[in-house]
């Protein structure tokens, strides 16, 4: 056996082990799962430290100001700084500052998009021909352009709360809440899907990862 | 206590170990499952495959270890796919636990067909605050990343010499299993037109349909079975390189699952209305 699998086999070990202890947590809560829930915890919030310093800090911050003598660079710094003054019972105000900043820049950028990509272009694509030919023939795609405008208006009249559900707008309101359900169920199945996506990715490092290189 | 009564009140730890019973049993006695590959899958197939050898491509691998039994056949499946059409590919990562993951994804991909670091791919890395990043790369990749994963300046990199921004890529094929994956397309599909396609975990999968039959996504893979329909697609390339076609094989599992939760959810209901019935 090489350095390279005993390495493989430890590493691949200790995976397991860990894996294993929270896998436990469905028999009955236990040390073992406490334990691997602390270091998850503490690795995470580790890595996550190391990697923002190395990958935004040194390059975006340091190295512009000691390398290339970029003093503009000192202002962001500085806002970012006074963050931390939200700790300070007295001085806390500083914060809403470089808060005021993040924020009016973060809105400025996000609404526009989002109006754009969620109401507008959305919109746009329920605006559908429902009477479609392809060679002088009727184009099944016509019927699904029918549904999807039939699903979305009586969706919508459902959450119109203008008028009263009684007669046909209650028939349509109906109507949308089974499409609504109908939506919830294949997002449910979905849901179950990736659930159990996720024990087979462990039952697949155990079986076929971490066995049969214990074996 | 009756036996409906027992039924009604089965202790959840033996449906986890009937569960657990379902995921193993076809791991010892597989069975070979048809998977039907949908056309939101083929045609991300097809965009890579009908792009010329030596395009341009990035895939953004936006996930983390806990969506990685998902994400990680789709992101494999499509790299593979754009290696053997000898694509040149920048791979990067804006979700802060899968830098790593990536990389380890990345180098055992491009291990597989010989390609060189600079001149086939590139990893960028990772950088915080997604959104920001990614409407910055369409003015240059510079802005974001200066330097590569490994601290090398990106024109130092012969592949990314003539590459500045979006407009020099066929395409973005977006990997992710959070909210990244809606940034790229309010950010970088209606901001700067690029063509995008995600594979995405299957709890966030029927929220892209409506972004795809906009016309906003080319393509979109969900979830593992998604991943089994490209292994699908590539299974010959997968079998000459001996790689595990482990979505086609977990598929396998989720139908011995699913058979179990839809048998547990008929008798439960039974078992409820049937006391219901009987007013005990």
């Amino acid at each position: 056996m090489d350095k390279a699998q005993l390495i493989a086999i430890i590493w691949n070990t200790i995976a397991a082990f860990f894996t294993i202890s929270v896998f436990s947590f469905m028999y009955k809560d236990n040390f073992m799962y406490k334990i691997a829930e602390s270091i998850v915890v503490g690795i995470s919030a580790g890595y996550f430290t190391v990697l923002l310093v190395w990958t935004s800090l040194r390059p975006k911050f340091w190295e512009p100001i000691v390398n290339d003598h970029n003093y503009w660079y000192l202002i962001p710094g500085l806002l970012g700084l006074l963050m931390y003054f939200r700790f300070s019972p007295t001085l806390g105000w500083l914060a809403r500052y470089p808060l005021a900043l993040y924020i009016g820049i973060g809105s400025g950028i996000a609404i526009p998009l989002q109006l754009q990509t969620f109401v507008l272009t959305q919109v746009k694509a329920t605006i559908l021909p429902i009477h479609v030919m392809v060679d002088n023939r009727i184009n099944p795609e016509g019927i699904n352009n029918f549904l999807i405008v039939v699903f979305v208006i009586t969706a919508l009249i459902y959450f119109f709360f203008s008028l009263d559900h009684k007669g046909i707008v209650g028939r349509s309101a109906t109507f949308g809440i089974w499409i609504i359900m109908i939506g919830f169920g294949a997002s449910f199945g979905y849901t179950v899907m990736a659930r159990v996506s996720l024990l087979i990715g462990r039952i697949q490092f155990l079986m076929s990862d971490w066995l049969p290189i214990v074996k | 206590m009756t036996f409906v009564d027992r039924l009604l009140n089965v202790d959840r730890r033996i449906i986890y170990l009937l569960v657990f019973v379902a995921a193993v049993i076809p791991f010892l006695f597989p069975v070979d499952i048809e998977i039907k590959v949908t056309p939101e899958v083929r045609s991300i197939y097809d965009f890579i495959e009908n792009h010329p050898e030596g395009t341009v491509m990035m895939l953004a691998s936006d996930y983390d270890p806990q969506t990685q039994a998902e994400n990680d056949p789709q992101a494999r499946a499509m790299m593979r796919h754009m290696f053997r059409k000898g694509h040149k590919v920048i791979v990067m990562a804006l979700s802060q636990d899968g830098a790593a993951l990536t990389e380890m994804m990345t180098n055992s991909v491009s291990k597989e067909y010989g390609k060189r670091y600079g001149e086939d791919y590139v990893y960028l890395g990772y950088k915080p605050y997604p959104n920001i990043i990614i409407l910055s790369m369409g003015e240059d990749f510079r802005l974001s990343y200066p330097k590569d994963y490994y601290n090398t300046k990106l024109d130092e990199l012969p592949m990314m010499r003539n590459i500045k921004n979006y407009d020099d890529l066929a395409g973005v094929l977006e990997v992710g299993g959070g909210n990244v994956s809606t940034m790229w397309i309010t950010s970088a599909v209606e901001r700067y037109n690029v063509k995008l396609a995600v594979a995405v975990t299957a709890v966030s999968g029927p929220q892209y349909y409506a972004n795809l039959q906009a016309g906003q996504l080319f393509g979109l893979m969900g979830g593992l079975k998604g991943a089994a329909e490209y292994e699908m697609l590539l299974k010959d390339e997968y079998i000459r390189l001996k790689a595990p076609l482990k979505a086609i094989q977990g598929m396998n599992v989720q139908n011995f699952v699913h058979v179990l939760i839809i048998l547990l959810t008929v008798i439960g209901n039974i078992a409820f209305f049937y006391k219901k019935r009987i007013g005990s």
